[in-house]
């Protein structure tokens, strides 16, 4: 009995996500509905023939103990399927069906089944019921299936109309062969009236009246009938051909008729087979015993082909193959089943365990989604567990989606809409993919802690494919993004800077662009030479600083000059002209004295210029700026290469030649900058 | 009782006579004493110091006190000379060509010296002012 209820389930379970264009049986090539009047049997397929089913075409296996189905190389639970949970959170929606159509539909399907009642003994209940078929097939739930069944009844007729004619042609043929016979016979008895007398004798006549069926050599051999004549003649000669011609008509027709009639036959029990795969069951039932009236043969195996899907389903459940009447007590069982999970459905809502009535109008719904009992629920029933099976789909669609926050919201949200509700599977599944993912996570963390960055992607990777939408997720990966946007960023910065010539802003964010660049030689080595001149610089602008604060003469001169140095070497650096400024206002008599002598010098007025840079050299004795001038205008006036004493030097004479015949020609005054 | 007589010289024709006298014994004193001036007009320290150029040609009598002598050569020498009496004047240079026998002059020598300024703007010593 087990086995036969796993059989069902698994058979409904083919059924439920095809309703209307399953693949029923392997038939053969020309089963086809459009390929001829044949094959009208299935004429309510509505669907190309090509056309696949939303899951596939191929069969599923079915565990009912977990209500999961193997299906196209994929498992899936019942309770997940997109295609019957959109279903069936439509029907919970559903109005049930309590209009007068749908009770004369019920009512008329409920009168044919009675009818055919075995229990009824009414010798015209086959008539009744026939008649009543065109009468359901016109109400839109029946979906022309009564209209396929009286279409297969019909063609039931037709054939056995051709049987009729088939036994009178069989007939025919049997009167005309004896007729042949007799005729036969007599030819065969026809005498030549030149025949020989030594030949004759009635006995050589009963003789070849007897042989000549036999193909009338015995008056050759016994020297017979000359030709022409009896056996030799072409008459008897054509009598004997179509004898034969008879003989291997009628066998043909004979198997001719066998056919025709299990044709008829094959196809009855296909369109009681689908029936039963769309859940169908008040119209399985009904075929099956319209078929056991019109054959007489419901104990006769289906033909079913041999390794078709249909076939293993049922001789793996049954161990063989069934008949019209295993069919018709499975569709019962599968009525029955589906009136007793209704019941149940009921009961459990009354009790408010939403959770358990839910899972048994469910299992009602996908095995008698047609049946009157599932159309008829009153929707205010319905819709005590519409809002949990609402929350029960989306809690697949997040598992399924990997969103486990939304996962967990709803599952405490079912816990709380019903006390029955189960949640221990789900929470560990959310639980264990959680804390997978952070584990990954925490590794990537401590990975890219340590720069090993490209096994820190990995781990993150790992996470993210354990729970994609993680959010811890963004944490572990923003230091990898804002790394990679660092440098890049820091590289067209410094890039901008240098542009710039603010190598200030370089400085101060040394070591940043530093990391930046580590790799980039170009650009390290012009961060290293930026960094050495600001120091170097810097250090001039302290130093001056301080040589400022002394209490000596002439520090801030000579602060000032060693300013002025740096400034000629680094003329860009901002930091370094205001502290030059800072000085030209300290020593602002030494460095007017200094200007006005290069001013005067440049436009070619050496003895001004000359003045004022001892006007200088007065001002700030020690100036080197102010000396260095001063002896570079005394070369032009007066060489040093035969100086005899030279200030600019110390005040050491030299030594040259002083008379007066080898002394140079003293050097023209040009416009020059003295402090060049 | 007896009248006494007058004298014959009167005290303030007597003190504008002495006064005479000094002021003609200073002024002797100093005529004698520096010198007579050379017939040229007195360098405008200033004026130099803004534009030498403009008085190129020119001859002028220049007195002052030698601060350094920048370079020796035998050509001449330049010297930087702080003009004015006192000595505290801009400086100013002074070339002195070999002829003038200014080999000798040293550090805070008080100079008197007629110069010209040369093409360059540079006072030149014609000659030296005893």
């Amino acid at each position: 009995m087990k086995t036969y209820s796993l059989t069902l389930r698994a058979a409904l379970a083919l059924g439920l996500a095809t309703p209307a264009f399953a693949q029923v049986f392997n038939a053969p090539p020309a089963a086809p509905a459009d390929n001829g009047p044949s094959n009208t049997t299935i004429a309510q397929k509505e669907e190309k023939p090509a056309q696949r089913n939303v899951l596939g075409n191929d069969l599923p296996a079915m565990d009912p103990s977990s209500e999961v189905a193997i299906w196209d190389g994929k498992a899936w639970n019942i309770n997940d399927n997109r295609v019957f949970s959109a279903r069936f959170e439509r029907y919970l929606g559903e109005p049930e069906a309590k209009s007068a159509a749908d009770a004369a539909y019920i009512s008329t399907i409920r009168e044919i089944l009675d009818l055919l009642s075995p229990l009824n003994t009414d010798r015209d209940k086959m008539r009744r019921a026939v008649v009543l078929l065109p009468v359901a097939a016109e109400h839109p739930q029946d979906a022309r299936l009564c209209d396929a069944l009286l279409n297969a009844i019909f063609r039931v007729y037709l054939s056995k109309r051709n049987q009729n004619d088939y036994d009178m042609q069989v007939k025919a043929m049997k009167d005309e062969a004896e007729r042949l016979r007799w005729k036969g016979d007599m030819k065969a008895e026809e005498r030549s009236l030149t025949t020989n007398p030594a030949g004759g004798g009635s006995s050589s006549r009963n003789s070849n009246s007897r042989r000549a069926p036999q193909g009338g050599g015995g008056q050759a051999q016994g020297g017979g009938a000359p030709a022409g004549v009896a056996t030799n003649s072409l008459e008897y000669e054509g009598i004997v051909k179509r004898l034969v011609e008879i003989e291997v008509l009628s066998k043909a027709f004979d198997a001719k008729n066998e056919l025709s009639e299990l044709k008829t036959k094959t196809e009855f029990q296909l369109l009681i087979g689908q029936f039963f795969m769309q859940r169908r069951f008040e119209h399985t039932i009904m075929a099956a015993r319209f078929y056991n009236q019109l054959f007489q043969d419901g104990q006769a195996t289906l033909n079913l082909k041999e390794d078709s899907d249909v076939s293993r389903i049922f001789g793996e459940g049954l161990g063989g193959s069934p008949t019209v009447s295993t069919i018709d007590t499975l569709a019962n069982e599968a009525m029955s089943d589906v009136r007793r999970g209704i019941e149940t459905f009921n009961y459990l809502v009354d009790r408010g365990e939403l959770w358990n009535g839910f899972r048994r109008l469910q299992e009602a719904f996908a095995i008698g989604e047609y049946m009157p009992e599932v159309r008829t629920l009153p929707r205010d029933r319905k819709q005590k567990v519409q809002d949990f099976a609402r929350a029960m789909f989306k809690l697949t669609a997040s598992l399924e989606a990997k969103d486990f926050l939304l996962a967990q919201e709803l599952i405490d949200q079912l816990k709380k809409t019903a006390t029955d509700y189960d949640s221990t599977k789900f929470e560990a599944y959310v639980k264990t993919n959680t804390r997978v993912s952070d584990m990954h996570l925490a590794q990537a963390k401590l990975l890219f802690s340590q720069g090993k960055v490209d096994e820190a992607r990995g781990e993150v990777q790992k996470a993210m494919e354990v729970w994609p939408t993680n959010p811890k997720i963004d944490d572990a990966v923003q230091p990898v993004m804002e790394q990679a946007d660092m440098k890049n960023k820091a590289v067209t910065d410094f890039d901008r800077l240098i542009n710039d010539r603010n190598y200030r802003a370089i400085m101060r964010e040394k070591e940043k662009f530093g990391a930046a660049v580590f790799d980039d030689e170009p650009r390290k080595a012009s961060l290293n030479q930026i960094v050495t001149n600001l120091i170097k610089i810097d250090t001039a602008i302290a130093q001056s600083r301080e040589l400022e604060t002394r209490a000596v003469p002439g520090a801030k001169y000579a602060a000032w000059e060693e300013i002025q140095n740096l400034v000629a070497e680094f003329p860009d650096d901002a930091e370094l002209r205001i502290r030059a400024e800072e000085l030209s206002r300290a020593a602002s008599e030494f460095v007017v004295a200094l200007q006005r002598a290069n001013d005067l010098s440049k436009s070619g007025n050496t003895g001004s210029a000359l003045a004022m840079l001892m006007e200088a050299r007065r001002i700030y004795p020690d100036s080197r700026r102010a000396k260095d001038a001063i002896t570079r205008i005394l070369d032009r006036l007066l060489p040093a290469d035969n100086a005899l004493f030279d200030e600019s030097t110390g005040g050491s004479a030299t030594t040259s030649t002083t008379t007066s015949d080898t002394l140079p020609a003293r050097a023209p005054a040009t416009g020059r900058d003295p402090f060049e | 009782m007896a009248r006494r007589a007058q004298s014959s010289v009167s005290p303030v024709v007597l003190l504008i006579g002495l006064a005479f006298l000094a002021a003609a014994a200073i002024g002797g004193f100093f005529m004698l004493g520096k010198g007579s001036k050379p017939d040229y007009p007195p360098l405008n320290v200033e004026d130099f110091r803004k534009n030498s150029l403009s008085q190129r040609g020119n001859m002028y009598y220049l007195e002052g006190t030698v601060d350094r002598r920048d370079r020796v050569t035998a050509q001449g020498q330049i010297i930087t000379l702080l003009p004015g009496a006192d000595g505290k004047e801009a400086p100013i240079p002074v070339f002195l060509p070999a002829g003038l026998k200014g080999d000798n002059i040293e550090s805070g020598y008080r100079l008197r010296v007629v110069v010209e300024i040369n093409k360059d703007g540079l006072p030149e010593a014609r000659s030296i002012v005893k």
